[in-house]
């Protein structure tokens, strides 16, 4: 398995061309492959049973592109004709139909030639068939309107057949191609409505579905319908058939939105409702249907409706528990008497939830009727689907309106204990959105906070998240809140990061809350002293940063921190500054006054830092070698500090630094170009430096994001340089014609590919380049090696090292690895020779093109394999950052003992010197042309062997 | 007549002699033994030979159950006079094996179908059809899905009957979430004190939704905390289990690919000798009610420590151990007069798996039945449920006492033959203008009995048939208008307001002056400037439209006599 992955792997990114080295400059001939004679089809001679087999066969193969299809149409046209087969025929018709979807067709010619058949078909079945070919035809005819009036009449002429497919499949091309002028008159529109209507009660089913469909296609293609449908809609609810209640419930929820504010008659009462409410209400009782598509639709329609009456949203949550006949009240609403009596259950009494009043048998409402108790229904419906799409609705109701959301709060917190992960997070997500409309209460937290517990990294982000943004009723919540973060910390100690994150919004959120916890979590004792907390434990960290966000909203706080609090809040705010606020030490006032515009613009000083450096490298080609050298290296070193420093400018600086190596190490050419060219300086050697250099252009120009053209020909022009070393070295040391020959096809390729971007970009050139570009035609002249090495020599004479102005803020891509965590004691067990599937959660930032990520596997022995994760485990988050979560295999021989294997997100070069040189520069490994996007996650494996 | 065997043995004992003679057909719903205890006795020693009908999980755990229930009566209480070993099986090869919505015709007229009732692995409602009435008998059932069964579905069949069990007649529960939650929280909160937690179980049912619980719990917790499961009666039922994925939950049913459910990774077998381990554990022991067996025994052990905790998943019989704790009692006699002190905490979970109020109220409302009948179930609250029905639906609802007999009439649609000419015919005249079904359409022929089958067949066929002469009959009417001009004039502006008015008929005016609407023929006769008659006719089989021309004529026209 491993050796296939790799070979995959090998096949897939690294097109190493080998040729065979003695043959004297063979250019690479590319076969222009004979375009495929592909899309044939012979109907002659053929029986009806063979004219389906060929039929079939040429379907499989569908889509083909559209070159003689002209010829195939044809063929089909005159087969129709001949073919007595009804089947065939019919076949023969959907054939057409696929065909015309295809680009290239002239849909107009063969609706032509379809209606031409339809008037002389006798089957019911073919014409059913054809009339769905016409569907297809006219849409992708999509702007001729006289094409479109034409079926439509044929569709209406049709449509008293007595078969039902085509009945319904007229009734769809009426709904798919019935225009949709602004300016037709109304009357017209009506009467297509008036005539669906009357199929409304088809005694087929599917026509019935069609009619409501072709109504509901009408609508979204821009006819306004009619409010007159409303009564056949609803009726339509309680058809015997799935398809038309589907159907039926969307017209109903369509109206609904198009004429919310009219009033609609109760039946058997002189009440009248709002639209709005009255379509609420049904689609509500939707949520009790038999068919688990119906349950679904009517769940995730109900969240649109935002303008019902909150009289009927609220009704929607009512469920009265009863227990032989008497009132029994459900836990949550006995959790909230107990809190607002003040008094706590015990929780060890099993009659403590004893069924207490007695229910008048009149009152009970058994039957969900209406909007009552529907979302609860569909909260306790057997289906995940239903359940997502209740969540979904009910968060989307509540946050358009805050009384609802209290209300829902204990609907949604039971969702909490779902055993389907996905209705868990969908519960967490949707809690997370209503956050500012709530206020949690201890026993809810309870029942959350239990998810902090869970095994899935995903899970736990995501109610950290929550807890984040949400109000908290009491100070008890915040303790308990903070109890099971540090109790996840013990579990998980890999959550650290995102932990600290919910402490720094717990403590800004939650300042007054924390005030009177602060000496408990300080432990604080008004007599005694307590010992010096350990600095490095993540739980103290916790705690801190906590508390020190708390008091930054609330100067009371500060008086109570001890000396060594103080101490370790300077050394904090120096190692997680994004995560602790600056604070004034009540002592010392003015100190800090004076720091506090220094620590300020901490941001600009450090960029300001970056910039002045820079500034100092200007006159950099100027400066003789040995003194450029000097210089590079200290700002090489000063910048990788500031790396460390500040988030903010990070990148910048990292960006920086790494081109300034990069220049270093021209530098290193420089001093050793004069024996380069006499070939005296071994060619290793310089291969190692001239690989480095590649190697950091190709991280600049991959890895940062928001390069400058200005910065972007620096880069290349410093590949070049490398290049040109490389090219010199070559053509100096190597006997053999060929390779000479080759390493000069090779730099020209890539100087012309140069000079055309240099000229659409427009930027400026260093004399080096200059010269070189100016001299382009002599380095390609086969003939006379001299000649070019003449070029060469004094070309390189101009190379000096050069700085890099920066002018963008750019950003880093990288990877963080959540899931698999550092290494557990734990190997993982599997047979070998077959596959483990490993769960890898991973955020990406900073990354525009995600196709290129790939998970890297690397093995013990050395082998490695590249996964590419299948698009459905990427999750955009924002523009620029991804999630991934999926699986990977690997698969390795037995093993004795169980050993690491390093799991690396990595990202495919977007520079095309390194794949192109490689073979050049003896890069014999397939993993240089990746760039790691994050530290190697190490997973223990163990392949054990086969039992038999 | 169809009959579930409930009756325990001795019960059976004295009503099967009259019921084996006239049972020709038997449905099994489910496993539990109060469903299918008496089977083997009925089959073998009464005599009952007809086909016996199982779904596949019932007839694969049956067998296991009852080989059970015969060891603990013979062996241990030393029964006599009961079925042997060799019976089971023989009964048990007797048994046709059915699956859901599958249509089996039992004989000529009797057909039944399974559908799915939650409940237990294998459970089934059995909708019955004998020729034009049908009837459904659900079992137990259960509506709302668990953590290993899920809900039980019907389709719209409107049977004439429905019998639904109404144990739970006047509950409503709460969501299923919150008892597990609970259950959970308890269990582990008591593990994590170094606790030990006992959970007595029946061997079959809520035992594996239990197991599923916590297996799937410790799962997504991760943790190690060992959970044992007594030996025994439930690893040959897990067997099954996970060979019958297909009738579980959604989610066993989605992740079995990745792997199956029930093939515990946390829950090992038990010992004897684990009774004494230090530290936390879950055992899950059998039998249920505390009142003998391994369970007895581990609670004995472990009841007078405070760490401990006992859940009692299901309801107790008073007498047993397990309904003295749950009422409280702090020290219990044992056998041998010596005393148990109870200090660990005890907890009661109920996890039934019978519909509650609304489930009984949905399920009616997606089968739509005519008539509905209660059984199983205390009668006051029977009652109410009944109320509820009759009041809800406008149904029926019968809820009769033992040994009551109820009559129910059911109104049922005579089938009849209809030649495909005739009905063609029809539909070719109605296919002429565009459709439109709210309308009533009037089919004629002659309704023929030939034996106990009827025939709707074409008159003229049906005459030729009998060797009868057709017979005639039209009516005639004559009206007289008062209107000056021609009579040409007047059929004219007949013509017009009958085309008019009458679309669906077509209508010709001839050059003789008189129009025919369908089979009707209007003629107007009289000179000019006098009063002119207007001369109506149909056939019998037009009388609607004859009398709806007339009805047009006389109103639109200044008609003076008739």
């Amino acid at each position: 398995m491993a050796a296939l992955l790799k070979k995959r792997a090998l096949a897939e990114f690294s097109h190493v061309i080998q040729e065979e080295a003695p043959k004297p400059v063979k250019k690479l001939r590319l076969i222009q492959r004979v375009p495929d004679p592909g899309v044939q089809l012979f109907l002659q001679g053929l029986s009806s049973q063979e004219a389906l087999q060929a039929l079939l066969k040429f379907e499989a193969n569908l889509p083909v592109p559209s070159g003689n299809l002209g010829i195939v149409i044809r063929t089909l046209l005159e087969h129709y004709e001949k073919e007595k087969e009804a089947l065939v025929r019919s076949k023969i018709a959907a054939l057409l139909g696929k065909l015309a979807k295809i680009p290239g067709i002239n849909a107009e010619n063969m609706s032509d030639e379809v209606i031409n058949l339809m008037s002389k078909e006798e089957s019911q079945k073919v014409k059913g068939q054809l009339i769905a070919s016409l569907t297809v035809i006219g849409q992708s005819a999509a702007c001729q309107r006289n094409l479109h009036k034409q079926l439509v009449s044929i569709a209406r002429q049709n449509l008293t057949s007595d078969y039902h497919n085509v009945r319904s499949n007229c009734l769809r091309l009426i709904g798919c191609l019935e225009s949709c002028d602004q300016v037709k008159s109304e009357t017209e529109t009506n009467n297509t409505q008036k005539m669906l209507e009357s199929f409304f009660q088809d005694q087929d089913p599917r026509v019935r579905s069609s009619a409501f469909e072709a109504l509901l296609n009408l609508h979204e293609r821009g006819v306004k319908i009619d409010q007159s449908s409303y009564t056949s809609a609803w009726e339509a609810l309680n058809d015997d058939y799935e398809g038309v209640r589907l159907a039926a419930i969307q017209i109903v929820w369509v109206l609904c939105h198009l004429y919310p504010e009219s009033k609609v008659c109760v039946p058997d009462s002189d009440e009248e409702l709002r639209l709005v409410d009255d379509g609420f209400v049904k689609i509500c009782n939707m949520i009790n249907d038999i068919s688990v598509n119906v349950r679904t639709k009517a769940a995730s329609l109900l969240g649109s409706l935002h303008l019902v009456n909150a009289r009927f949203l609220e009704q929607t949550l009512d469920k009265k528990l009863m227990s032989n006949m008497r009132r029994k009240k459900t836990s949550s609403e006995r959790a909230k008497d107990n809190f607002s009596s003040g008094v706590w259950s015990t929780g060890q009494k099993w009659a403590d939830d004893a069924p207490k009043e007695e229910l008048d048998p009149e009152s009970i409402n058994l039957m969900n009727i209406g909007a009552c108790g529907a979302f609860v229904h569909g909260l306790e419906d057997e289906f995940a689907e239903v359940r997502n799409c209740t969540l979904d609705s009910i968060c989307e109701l509540a946050s358009q309106n805050a009384a609802f959301a209290v209300l829902c709060q204990d609907s949604l917190a039971d969702m909490f204990n779902d055993e389907i992960e996905s209705v868990r997070l969908n519960a967490i997500n949707s809690l997370k959105k209503l956050s500012q409309h709530l206020e949690i209460r201890e026993d809810q937290l309870d029942i959350m906070l239990g998810v902090l517990q869970d095994f899935s990294y995903v899970s736990r982000e995501s109610l950290r998240g929550m807890l984040c943004d949400m109000r908290y009723a009491t100070k008890e919540c915040l303790k308990s809140c903070v109890v099971a973060l540090l109790d996840n910390l013990r579990r998980y100690p890999e959550d650290r990061v995102s932990i600290w994150k919910c402490m720094h919004h717990l403590g800004k959120n939650c300042s007054s809350l924390a005030l009177p916890l602060l000496p408990e979590f300080l432990c604080l004792h008004p007599y005694f002293d307590t010992p010096e907390p350990e600095m490095d434990d993540p739980a103290y960290i916790s705690i801190l940063v906590l508390v020190f966000n708390a008091a930054s909203g609330n100067r009371t706080a500060l008086p109570m921190f001890q000396e060594h609090t103080w101490r370790h809040y300077s050394y904090l705010r120096d190692t997680i500054p994004d995560l602790v606020p600056e604070l004034q030490h009540p002592d010392n006032f003015n100190v800090i006054e004076t720091d506090k515009t220094v620590k300020k613009d901490e941001s600009d000083l450090t960029s300001m830092f970056i910039k002045s450096t820079i500034d100092k490298l200007s006159d950099l080609n100027t400066l003789d070698t040995s003194t450029a050298k000097q210089l590079l290296e200290t700002s090489v070193r000063d910048l990788q500090r500031v790396t460390e420093l500040d988030i903010n400018t990070s990148a910048s600086a990292e960006c920086i630094c790494l081109f300034l190596q990069s220049q270093l190490l021209i530098t290193q050419l420089i001093t050793q170009h004069a024996y380069i060219l006499t070939g005296s300086v071994t060619v290793n050697n310089l291969t190692v430096l001239v690989d480095k250099v590649l190697d950091i252009t190709n991280r600049l120009q991959t890895l940062f994001l928001g390069l400058g053209r200005q910065d972007l020909s620096l880069i290349k022009q410093t590949e070049l340089k490398a290049l040109t070393f490389n090219f010199g070295s070559v053509l100096a040391n190597s006997q053999e014609l060929v390779t000479q020959m080759k390493a000069q096809e090779l730099y020209t390729t890539y100087l012309t590919n140069l000079q055309k971007f240099l000229s659409t970009h427009d930027t400026q050139t260093d004399k080096f380049t200059t010269y070189l570009l100016s001299e382009m035609t002599v380095l390609k002249n086969n003939n006379q090696l001299s000649m070019v090495q003449n070029v060469l020599h004094s070309a390189l004479k101009l190379v000096a090292p050069c700085t890099c102005p920066l002018l963008n803020k750019v950003q880093k891509t990288y990877a963080v690895i959540h899931e698999p965590a550092k290494m557990s004691d734990n190997p993982i067990k599997f047979t070998a020779g077959l596959t483990a599937a490993v769960t890898l959660v991973a955020d990406i930032e900073n990354i525009s093109r995600v196709e290129n990520v790939r998970v890297q596997v690397k093995y013990p022995d050395t082998t490695t394999s590249l996964i590419i994760p299948q698009s459905c485990d990427i999750h955009k988050k924002t523009a620029l950052s991804y999630r991934i979560s999926s699986h990977i295999l690997m698969s390795h021989g037995h093993w004795s003992e169980s050993c690491t294997v390093e799991i690396v997100l990595v990202l495919m070069a977007s520079s095309e010197v390194k794949t192109k040189f490689k073979s050049k520069l003896l890069c014999s490994d397939d993993e240089s042309d990746v760039i790691e996007l994050c530290k190697p996650i190490k997973v223990l494996i163990s392949p054990k062997q086969h039992k038999r | 007549m169809l009959v579930e065997a409930v009756y325990w043995q001795r019960l059976v004992e004295r009503t099967l002699c009259w019921i084996a003679v006239c049972i020709w057909d038997l449905m099994m719903i489910h496993f539990h033994l109060d469903h299918c205890g008496a089977l083997p006795y009925m089959s073998e020693m009464v005599g009952y030979d007809g086909p016996i009908y199982m779904t596949h999980p019932t007839k694969a755990i049956c067998p296991i159950l009852l080989e059970d229930f015969r060891k603990i009566t013979v062996d241990k209480k030393g029964e006599t006079n009961f079925f042997t070993s060799e019976m089971i099986k023989t009964c048990m090869k007797k048994v046709k094996a059915v699956n859901l919505h599958e249509v089996i015709q039992v004989d000529d007229e009797l057909e039944i179908k399974a559908y799915y009732a939650g409940h237990v692995l294998g459970a089934a409602m059995f909708h019955v059809k004998v020729g034009q009435q049908s009837l459904v008998y659900t079992g137990d059932y259960n509506m709302t899905p668990d953590r290993h069964l899920g809900a039980a579905w019907i389709d719209k069949c409107r049977p004439d009957l429905l019998i639904t069990e109404s144990t739970y007649a006047t509950t409503i529960r709460e969501s299923k979430r919150c008892r597990e939650r609970d259950f959970l929280k308890k269990v582990h909160d008591c593990v994590e004190k170094g606790g030990k937690v006992l959970i007595p179980v029946f061997a079959l049912g809520r035992a594996q939704e239990l197991c599923i619980l916590l297996e799937s719990y410790w799962e997504r917790m991760n943790l190690n905390i060992p959970i044992y499961f007594s030996l025994g009666l439930t690893e040959k039922a897990n067997h099954y289990y996970k060979l019958f994925i297909s009738w579980t939950s959604q989610k066993i049913k989605n992740t079995f690919v990745q792997r199956n459910m029930f093939e515990f990774t946390h829950i090992k077998p038990f010992d004897r000798s684990y009774i004494e381990n230090p530290g936390p554990m879950v055992v899950f022991a059998t039998p249920g009610m505390l009142h003998a067996g391994l369970s007895l025994q581990v609670f004995k052990k472990w009841a007078p420590f405070e760490q401990n905790m006992v859940i009692m998943p299901g309801y107790c019989v008073a007498g047993t151990v397990g309904h003295k704790i749950l009422n409280g009692a702090k020290r219990l006699e044992l056998e041998n007069k010596q005393t148990l002190d109870v200090r660990l905490s005890v907890q009661y979970m109920s996890f039934s798996a019978h519909a509650d109020a609304k489930g009984i109220m949905q399920l009616i409302s997606w089968c739509e039945p005519k008539n509905v009948m209660l059984v199983h179930g205390e009668a006051a609250k029977m009652d109410f449920l009944k109320n509820k029905i009759q009041q809800e639906f406008g149904i029926d609802c019968y809820k009769p006492a033992n040994g009551e007999t109820v009559t129910i009439q059911t109104l049922h649609n005579i089938p009849i033959d209809i030649s495909l000419n005739l009905l063609k015919r029809a539909a070719s005249f109605a296919g002429l203008k565009s459709p439109d079904p709210l309308k009533m359409r009037v089919l004629q022929g002659a309704l023929v009995m030939r034996g106990n089958k009827l025939q709707l067949m074409d008159a003229d066929q049906a005459l030729k048939d009998v060797g009868l002469k057709e017979h005639n009959l039209r009516f005639t009417s004559t009206l007289y208008v008062e209107e000056d001009g021609a009579s040409e004039k007047l059929a004219e502006k007949i013509y017009t307001l009958v085309k008019d008015k009458i679309k669906d008929h077509p209508t010709q005016y001839s050059t003789d002056g008189s129009i025919s609407v369908s089979d009707v023929m209007i003629t107007v006769s009289g000179d000019d400037e006098e009063t002119k008659s207007v001369l109506v006719t149909w056939s019998h089989q037009d009388e609607e439209l004859g009398s709806e021309l007339m009805e047009i004529l006389k109103n639109e026209l200044p008609v003076t006599m008739e």
